[in-house]
This record gives C-alpha cells, structure tokens and sequence, in this order.
C-alpha cells in the first residue's frame, strides 16, 4: 500500500511541477488560452460532479449558474468599478444563492423531473440576461470587462497572470471538493446517492444535505462563470446557451462520475478534440458525438471512473471497539 | 486488464495533448514560393452555417480569379477557412489561433457583431487586418486601426428609407419591428430616432420579437390598432416574409419596408405572394446589364445553386480590396499595408469602396421592390 502511495505523490508533484512550468516552454497564447478554458472547464465538471456524481441529482441547468457568475463579476466590475476578487466574490456567493433557491424544489422533485425544473431554471436566466437592459445591456452583451487586477498587477495573457490565477483557482476549488468529498458532508452525499430511505432511516435530514449539494455546486460553477467574464472582457446570452450544461454533463460523465481526476480528463478531452479536429471542418461534430456514443458503450462508467482501491480508514477508535467484540466471541 | 486499461487512456491523453501542441508550432515560413494565407472565419456549422459556407464561396471566387491571373506580387493566394460556430468563445479562440499563424496577413470575418468584436482586440493587438462584411454594431470598426467594415453602416440605410418614405410613398405613421439580437436591438433604435427626429413622421410602435418565432400576430394587432401605414421590419428575410404574409392577412394595404438583408430569394420562396410591394434599400443586387456581377452570379449560382445575397457579394468585394491593397502596397508589410488598405478606392460589385479614417466603407443604394415574385428597381 504504501508503494502505490509514493507513486501517486510522484506523479501528482510531477504534474503540479509541469502546470506551475507550463508558461516557461513558451507556447503561443493560442495554446495557453485552450489550456485555460480546460481549467475553467475542470472547474466547472468538479462543479457538477457534487450534483451528479456525489448527490445523484442530474443537473441540465449549470449554464445558468455561470451565467449569474458571469454576469454578477462583470457588472459589479463595470458599473460599481470594484475589484476583481470583490466582484468574483459577490458573483459566487450570488450564484450560491441562486443554488440554494433552485435547490428547494429538490425537496419534492427527484429523478427526471428535477432535471426539468433545472434545464428550465437555464432558460428562464437567459431570458432575464436578454430583457433586463439596465443590467444585463440586453442582447447587445456586456463589453470591456476589466482584465483583473491584483495588488496592482494587471493579470493578462501575455504576462500568464491569467494563466496562474486558473492555475490558484482550480487548486482552491480541487481542494475544496476534496476536503467536502472525504468529510461527514461527501459521505452523507454518497449515501444519498445510493438509497435516500436507507440515510433518511440513519436519521439525517437529507433535504438539508441536497440543498448544501446544490449551493455548493453553484457557488463553483458561479466561480468559474467569474473568471470567465474577466478572461473574454465580453459576455452575451449566446454564451450560456443549453449546449453548455451538456457540455459539462458530458465531461462529467466521459471522464468519470463521483471522482476528482476524472473531471481533469472529461475537461481536457472534450476541449482539446474539437480543436485537434478543426481540420475536419463541419464534420468534426460529427465524430465528436460518435466517439461519445462509442465510449458510452464499452465504458458507461467513464474513462477514469474506477473506484478508489485504496483501503477506507477506519479511525482507530471505531478498530479498538471491534477487536473487543472479537475478543469477546 | 484494468491496468492495461489505465495506461492506454493516459497514452491516449499524451497523445492528444502533443497532436495540439506540434500542430501549433508547425509552419511559419514564410518564403518567396509560400501562398499567401488568407483567413475566413465564419460559422461553417450551427444555425448560421448558411452565411458562413455562402460567404466562403464568394470569397473563394474572388480568389480564384486573382490566382488565374497569376496571384499577387508574383505568389499564389490561399484561403484558409475556420468554423467560429458563431460563439464568442470560439472566435476568440480561433482569433488566437490565426495571430499565432505569422503568414496568414488578414482575416475575413466573423459574422454577428457581438462575435467580431471579442476577436477584433486580438487582431488589432497582433496587427492583422480584419475586414467584416457582416458586422453592423456603431462601435466594432472604431475598435482599432486594422479593424475594417465592408458593410452598410446601419443608419445610412435608414436615410434611403426616410426618403422613400418621406418622399416617394408620401407616408407618414410608421411601426417598427425588430428582432431581439444585438443587431436588431442596436438598428431598431436608429430607426425608431430617425423617426422621432423627422416631423413628417410620426412613431407608432417599435416592437421587438423573438427570431425565429413565427406567430407575429399580437405584434401587428398593436400596430393596426395604432394606425400603422407603414412597417418597417429591422431582421433578416427569415422576419420578413412570414411577417408580411401574416399583416397582410389583417391589413392588405399596409406597405412594408425592409432593410438591404433582405435581399434573398427565400424572401420570395418563403413569403410568396405576401411580399409583393416590399421595398428595400440594397448596396448590391444580381443585375444582369453589369458584368462585373454576371461573371460573379453565374459562377456562385453554379457551385451553390442560388443567387448570392447582398452580404456575399460584400465578401466577394472585402476579398477584392484586400488583394487589391497587397499589390499596391507591393509587400507585406503589416502598418504600411494597413495604410494602404485604407486610403485605395475599390471599384466593386457593390459599389465604389473606400475605407474611411474609422475603418467604415460608405455604400451607394439602389432601391429594389419585389414585382411579380421578382426584385426590380424601384422607381417612382
């Protein structure tokens, strides 16, 4: 066991090591700009990935949410001129918001009918961004979103600083999920994912524990819709249309539903295909969807879905009881 | 087997990972026997496909012309052609993408205003020139110095319209619809001052509808009900024609008014009968006497089978200009074919074309009327 320890350590600092170096071998803004909408799509899938892989609760909605983040950091950035983490902040927590409305319904709704609700929740922001002119300028979009600022460093592409700030965000957002995932919270999840009854008889109150999913998966993904306003400086409706949500349903689930690595790969993977593909023109589309259908045939749990071999901790108290049983016997 | 699993999708990841990377640091000479590179990018899939594939047609036909008289400054031209899907997010990528291409010297594209202007900063930053034959936003050309306009600038459009309504049909109470895009949002409200702004005219309501929704019915209740003589529909030709078969229905004499994008023979196919009388303002049409336009309608009508629009014909001629300005300026200097570009008069099949100090070409008009399920010129 501690063999396969060492190994993993080796290759997760070999890779932060590789992300921190990535701008020093001097590729040209075009790949660092792919590579920064594969982080902000990982954030997005890892956003997700509590609703769908943890809670078992299909979200059809999430361009909504990313939406609200986007819009949020850019108003607050253009028309109040505050800072950028000011402005992130009031978009994710606004987002969260959102998550918490949209999440009361889950009380009464499951299965299909929750990801109507969703899908319809996507619509109506978009809706809104089109027809609230005095917020959202309308269809005309917001322009000249300020590039952010920190400490006085603008941050931008050709200096990395945008590249770095993925780089903190998607650390901040992996360890925040990792943290939730192996705490009483990611557990109570899982467990509702695999039989409500069964949790509601523990005695937990899983409206609460769906309701939490749905806030903090918001919040992530209204993180993400932030940085995203900053990172094009210009949003309209066409952004956040439906073909986002299932975007990021299809990264969730190609790369692996309920684990971290696999949102890494789902984002990466569908990012970089249609731009490898480019040269297949209007046909790219089409082998995009044929290589989904093939991998959802010889591999329904995603590339990277495996489950974890690695033994479940059991804390030290919880053994000592069980050996006095067995002394016992 | 799980392991082996494992390892073939890493290898399939690293893989991936340096396909992208060594396509990205491929080319760059830029030698004497090089074709010059010319970048097209519009939505070549998705629901605008149509102008996107229309407008790489056009723009090949001119390309082609200049290669069969030798090319330009002794090099052969080539068009290299990229799908934006009409998202924001994808032209900036593919904006990029073709500034990281140091041959390629211009860009013909992109198609709706709210795209072109994520991508112009990026051209302008890199100094390649950017023509759009389709961005009609007030403030895109005035984003930068290499950022072009071969399009109407809506609100001369809109003079032609207030003559004609002012002057030939002697009309005085006019509605307006308009789609809810950035471009019908922003040409709406032009139109909707020019009308304020006129004494003869009086506003009787500027609505604005859904594309592609087709049930404009509660839209021209309002206006009949207001006394409406004249429309004037601020949308593509997919607006128009079921709007003016549908106000027909309710008020036969009402006249329409469209705007020079509504220059399509699916106005015709879709509206039918509906569009007899419909009025536009056009900086171009297929007009058999002049050759020029011939050669160009014959050979688009060959390889796609209808009649180019008004928007292909300003493709075919942004194409024209570029090429024009390479040979005059001689080089490939980037500022100084930027000058160049911008002070050369062009004689195209859209008129005389001359890029003002912003970077906007002025269009002459000729007003069309549909007679007969044909577009003729209109005179009174």
């Amino acid at each position: 066991m501690s063999e396969k320890f060492t190994v993993d350590k080796i290759v997760i600092a070999s890779i932060i090591l590789l992300l921190l170096g990535l701008p020093l071998l001097g590729f040209s803004q075009y790949v660092m700009r792919i590579v920064i909408l594969m982080g902000i799509y990982t954030i997005l899938a890892l956003g997700l990935n509590i609703l769908v892989g943890y809670t078992g609760l299909v979200s059809l909605g999430h361009a909504g949410f990313f939406a609200i983040g986007a819009y949020g950091t850019a108003y607050f950035m253009i028309q109040h001129s505050v800072g950028f983490i000011v402005a992130l902040t009031i978009g994710t927590l606004l987002s969260g918001f959102m998550g918490f409305v949209l999440g009361l319904p889950t009380i009464r709704l499951s299965g299909t009918y929750l990801s109507i609700v969703t899908l319809g929740f996507a619509m109506i922001v978009q809706v809104v961004i089109m027809n609230w002119d005095s917020v959202t300028n309308g269809t005309l979009g917001m322009s000249q979103i300020p590039k952010p600022n920190i400490l006085g460093y603008d941050l931008n592409l050709a200096n990395h600083g945008i590249y770095y700030l993925m780089l903190f965000l998607l650390g901040l957002v992996t360890l925040g999920c990792y943290t939730i995932i192996h705490s009483k919270i990611g557990r109570t999840l899982r467990a509702i994912k695999s039989d409500e009854l069964a949790t509601t008889m523990m005695g937990i109150h899983i409206d609460r524990y769906k309701i939490l999913a749905f806030v903090l998966s918001a919040s992530i993904t209204g993180l993400a819709g932030g940085f995203y306003a900053t990172l094009s400086s210009y949003i309209d409706h066409n952004s956040f249309g439906f073909d986002l949500s299932i975007l990021i349903l299809c990264m969730v689930i190609l790369g692996g539903m309920g684990t971290i690595r696999g949102m890494y790969l789902g984002a990466a993977l569908l990012i970089i295909f249609p731009e490898i593909a480019r040269p297949l023109m209007s046909w790219r589309f089409v082998v995009y969807g044929f290589v989904l259908i093939i991998m959802m045939h010889f591999r329904p749990q995603g590339v990277l879905g495996w489950r974890s071999r690695r033994k479940y901790p059991i804390p030290g108290e919880v053994k000592k009881s069980y050996r006095m049983v067995e002394v016992e016997e | 087997m799980k392991k082996l699993r494992s390892v073939l999708s890493l290898i399939l990841v690293a893989s991936m990972v340096l396909a992208l990377l060594s396509s990205c640091t491929a080319g760059a000479d830029n030698d004497e026997d090089s074709p010059i590179k010319i970048a097209v990018a519009f939505p070549m899939t998705g629901d605008q496909a149509e102008y996107g594939q229309s407008f790489l047609l056009a723009a090949q036909i001119k390309v082609d012309e200049w290669n069969a008289k030798g090319g330009v400054l002794g090099r052969a031209i080539e068009l290299v052609s990229y799908d934006d899907k009409n998202s924001s997010e994808e032209a900036a990528t593919i904006a990029q993408k073709i500034v990281s291409t140091p041959d390629i010297v211009g860009v013909l594209g992109h198609f709706s205003s709210g795209v072109s202007m994520v991508a112009a900063p990026i051209y302008e930053e890199n100094q390649v020139i950017e023509i759009s034959n389709t961005a009609s936003h007030p403030d895109y050309s005035s984003i930068g110095d290499y950022i072009f306009r071969n399009n109407a600038v809506i609100s001369n459009e809109f003079e032609v319209i207030e003559s004609l309504l002012t002057e030939d049909l002697k009309l005085s109470k006019v509605g307006i619809v308009a789609i809810k895009t950035d471009w019908g949002t922003t040409a709406g409200a032009i139109a909707a001052d020019m009308i304020r702004n006129n004494d003869a005219l009086t506003l009787v309501g500027h609505e604005e509808v859904v594309e592609g929704s087709d049930d404009y019915s509660l839209v021209i209740a309002k206006l009949k009900e207001a006394g409406a003589e004249a429309v004037i529909s601020v949308g593509m030709y997919a607006l128009i024609a079921p709007l003016a078969r549908q106000y027909k229905a309710v008020d036969p004499d009402i006249q329409i008014l469209g705007l020079s994008n509504s220059y399509a023979q699916q106005l015709i196919e879709l509206g039918g009968e509906a569009t007899e009388g419909i009025i536009f303002p056009v900086s171009f049409y297929s007009d058999p006497q002049n050759p020029e336009i011939k050669r160009f309608v014959d050979a688009y009508v060959e390889s796609f089978g209808s009649e180019p629009s008004a928007l292909a014909a300003q493709a075919y001629d942004s194409i024209g200009i570029l090429l024009e300005a390479i040979k005059a300026n001689g080089n490939l200097d980037r500022p100084s074919l930027r000058d160049t570009l911008n002070n050369i008069t062009y004689p195209g099949i859209t008129g005389e074309t001359k890029f003002d100090a912003i970077g906007d070409a002025t269009k002459n008009y000729t007003k069309l009327i549909v007679k007969d399920g044909n577009f003729v010129p209109y005179e009174n």
